[in-house]
């Protein structure tokens, strides 16, 4: 491994915690919209469950290193209804140690030394790390604002056909999609996904969809797996995460899907990494999935029903914004939200740090305004800084009273 | 499929998945498991209290945590290890927690071991260490614990490292040493001279060394663990691993740590950040309870450090007595929870004409696990493609099993011996 890559690497990574958690840690007044995390609980019965699987003593031990059996066996169901087909759970699906594990044994398994693999822009700021990891290298791809177009919603948000097409060559290994995308909220529509699904059939790609929002998904849209379109389901691996699925980030716990041929190298990664993850968390999570499994398509499903619970505090945020002042990006899923801070007209010109504008915006204001966000420009390469250096982002999966708490802050805003 | 060189490489290394493949075998045919090392009882009552109120905690303990380290855990192990290792250990510098030792090792070699570096194993060793090596782009390079010659061989202590051979082994490529004390599978704990030597190798070679003390609480007859960190001139080049799977019997949590000089944390927490990033909450928060509960009875007959190796010298002597009166002969280990044993004198027909290629005791695992419902662990799995034809007479027992467990082993063993 090249440690040339890997402190790149952690530049990346350290420049976004910088920003968002250096005056956090000395503050604990300052509201934070920043690091995508709930503060409102899990439901009870996935706490309730882990604290019965730890009582029995068998679950304090090690359990099978792919995947605890109760937990891909649910899994396996379902997925294979979501995904409309038979899902092996012994030879299609790895547990890992969340959505973040999962590509990270993605990667390593699939990736290697001169490969390139496309990312598309804005990104979750791992992607990169991992990518360079590997020895590969990333080629940036932005999604777009369509032209004339006051930036009202992520569906505004697009890639160009052409633009996309000429980022493959014989070169590329695969491309990352992430739909619900983190930071912008856009659902990748079928077509676009199918455009996608063109290139990687065409090239011989692969494809790694990140989809850990999968069940965040707002009225009048629909989350695709790209894995379902024709061709893609032996070229792709999905991934997903137990702690967004269940508000439960602490548990890091995820899955990949894919092709027996593709999760059998995962499966070596993970032997060759950490053998095997905590028991009685995949036990809670099967418990978990089994449950809702039942409910599904039913209100009570808590993949519909946390999706609800989050579109009313988007719209809540987003008014409190434009109160203020700000464009937001209404979110088509996911639970963040991009907020266009030029409007605001801050003149931020005296601070001499060699910084975008949104890193100086959001110290700015973590200092100023005791409000917490994350600069968008973290999520995107270096050619891409310009574009989107006046977005910021905020993460309203917050108790109500974070919610008001900086609704008070950006009326006193608007108000000064 | 296409697959990364790195799969390729580990691919090749079948050591890695052997112990799977065995416990599934006994699985299969429902065998008496003394394969696999994990307790088949629970944790000590005081853990999972600690754990169920982690749990029923505040929304916090379902969250993102520090990502190096909850800082409960972070503190607690801090303040525990300062005092054992005699250096004040920096919480936030010298310690990050891991999902379990595996991953700490995973970190470690990472971070440590470049493309071509050479890495020294110490066999027989824990089936990961090799993988790890190569994935990480090193070489490895083994030197064996060999039973003294002219001895009737009955204690780990009796296996040692030979100085001049380990001293052979350093080039100029040479990165690190791994050593692992208490020994999985041997049992052998490394005593304080013999620890120095090898520290004398590594700071006159400019080498790491890598330490797996996860059974650091496991030592029998007086035999007591030694940190080859607290030896002089070592904190600085030696990375020290700990698991709470194996500390507190709870290895389905998959909480461990590495303990070492900042300089060498901060590799591995760039590792971690881009492969993991965070270790479960509310485990983590267990086990800082269980340290902090640990601290107070330091040296206490209630504390579990003590507990847990006293219940363990008692089954230990069990399956001993158990093994001698069959005629097999045990090496009795200073430390840990694995025996191994000799099984030369063995006479029996495998049946098993296909399988002739494979290792000698791989075969006769699998025999015994089929004709008798028994599973143990080949012990050549933990040596080098190199060595494993000179060690392929010895299998691994594990004895952290409840009584109940082991009598239903001797059960079978009485029956065979009687058999034959």
């Amino acid at each position: 491994m090249s440690w040339k890559n890997v402190e790149y690497a952690v530049k990346l990574i350290v420049q976004v915690i910088m920003v968002a958690f250096t005056s956090l840690a000395a503050d604990p007044s300052v509201v934070n919209l920043g690091q995508g995390f709930p503060d409102i609980p899990p439901p009870s019965y996935i706490k309730e469950g882990l604290a019965k699987a730890a009582s029995e003593d068998r679950m304090n031990q090690y359990t099978r290193g792919f995947g605890h059996p109760s937990l891909v066996k649910a899994l396996s169901q379902v997925y294979g209804k979501v995904y409309g087909r038979q899902i092996d759970p012994f030879k299609e699906i790895l547990v890992t140690v969340g959505g973040y594990g999962s590509l990270f044994s993605t990667m390593q398994a699939l990736v290697e030394e001169g490969d390139e693999v496309i990312i598309i822009e804005p990104f979750f700021d791992c992607y990169v790390p991992m990518v360079r990891m590997a020895g590969a290298k990333p080629v940036f791809i932005p999604l777009r604002l369509k032209p004339g177009k006051k930036t009202i919603t992520s569906a505004d948000w697009f890639l160009d056909p052409d633009e996309l097409s000429s980022k493959f060559n014989s070169k590329t290994k695969a491309i990352i999609i992430n739909t619900p995308n983190n930071p912008i909220g856009k659902i990748f529509t079928r077509d676009e996904l199918q455009m996608i699904a063109d290139l990687c059939i065409k090239h011989d790609t692969l494809c790694f969809s990140d989809e850990v929002y999968e069940w965040l998904v707002y009225k009048g849209h629909q989350h695709i797996k790209i894995a379902t379109l024709p061709g893609m389901w032996d070229r792709t691996i999905t991934i997903s995460s137990a702690g967004k699925t269940f508000s439960v980030t602490g548990w890091k716990l995820g899955w990949s899907i894919g092709p027996e041929h593709l999760t059998k190298h995962l499966q070596t990664v993970m032997q060759n990494t950490l053998y095997t993850c905590a028991t009685p968390l995949q036990e809670a999570v099967a418990q978990g999935l089994v449950l809702n499994y039942e409910l599904m398509g039913q209100p009570e499903c808590y993949f519909t029903s946390l999706a609800e619970e989050l579109e009313v505090k988007r719209d809540r945020l987003a008014t409190i914004l434009q109160e203020a002042g700000m464009t937001p990006v209404i979110p088509e899923g996911g639970y963040f939200m991009l907020v266009d801070v030029t409007s605001l007209n801050l003149d931020l010109s005296h601070i001499t740090d060699d910084e975008a504008y949104d890193y100086k915006f959001v110290k700015w204001m973590i200092k100023e305004k005791k409000l917490a966000a994350i600069p968008v420009t973290a999520f995107v390469g270096d050619e891409s800084k310009k574009q989107f250096e006046k977005y910021i982002r905020f993460c309203f999966i917050k108790q109500d009273s974070t919610l008001e708490a900086a609704g008070n802050i950006l009326k006193n805003w608007a108000k000064s | 499929a296409k697959c990364s060189q790195i799969i390729k490489c580990t691919l090749h290394c079948a050591a890695n998945s052997i112990i799977e493949c065995f416990t599934q075998l006994a699985a299969d045919y429902k065998a008496v498991n003394l394969g696999q090392g994990f307790p088949d009882f629970s944790p000590p009552q005081f853990i999972q209290d600690a754990f169920c109120k982690a749990i029923s905690g505040g929304p916090q303990m379902h969250q993102y945590t520090r990502g190096f380290g909850h800082p409960p855990l972070v503190k607690n192990l801090a303040k525990f290890f300062s005092r054992i290792v005699g250096h004040d250990i920096d919480p936030l510098e010298d310690i990050l927690v891991t999902v379990g030792a595996y991953q700490a090792l995973f970190c470690a070699f990472q971070a440590l071991v470049d493309e071509g570096d050479e890495v020294i194993i110490v066999e027989p060793f824990f089936d990961c260490y090799q993988p790890m090596v190569v994935m990480a782009g090193g070489k490895a390079v083994y030197v064996p614990l060999r039973p003294v010659s002219g001895s009737t061989v009955l204690s780990s202590g009796d296996w040692i490292l030979s100085a001049e051979e380990l001293a052979s082994k350093i080039t100029s490529r040479t990165k690190a040493i791994v050593i692992n004390t208490p020994n999985n599978p041997l049992g052998k704990v490394y005593k304080t001279e013999e620890l120095q030597m090898i520290a004398d190798l590594c700071i006159r070679h400019n080498l790491l060394c890598i330490s797996d003390e996860v059974y650091e609480w496991l030592t029998y007859d007086g035999a007591k663990h030694v940190k080859i960190a607290s030896l002089p001139g070592m904190w600085e080049r030696t990375v020290t691993i700990g698991s709470a799977g194996k500390t507190f019997s709870a290895t389905g949590w998959k909480v461990g740590w590495v303990i070492s000089s900042g300089h060498l944390i901060k590799h591995m927490k760039t590792i971690h950040q881009n492969s993991i990033y965070h270790c479960a909450t509310a485990a983590q928060e267990a086990v800082a309870h269980g340290f902090e509960r640990e601290y107070e009875m330091f040296g206490n007959p209630e504390s579990y450090f003590k507990q847990l190796p006293a219940m363990l010298h008692h089954k230990r002597k069990k399956l001993a007595l158990c093994l001698q009166s069959m005629g097999l002969q045990p090496i009795m280990p200073e430390g840990g929870y694995f025996m191994i044993t000799d099984i030369s004198s063995v006479k029996v027909n495998l049946n098993d004409q296909s399988n002739t290629d494979e290792p000698f005791d791989f075969r006769f695992v699998k025999w015994l696990i089929k004709e008798k419902g028994l599973a143990t662990i080949p012990v050549s799995a933990f040596y080098s493609p190199e060595h494993r034809k000179e060690f392929d007479k010895y299998i691994r027992f594990c004895f952290v099993k409840e009584d109940s467990t082991l009598d239903a082993a001797e059960d079978i063993l009485r029956k065979w011996s009687q058999q034959e």
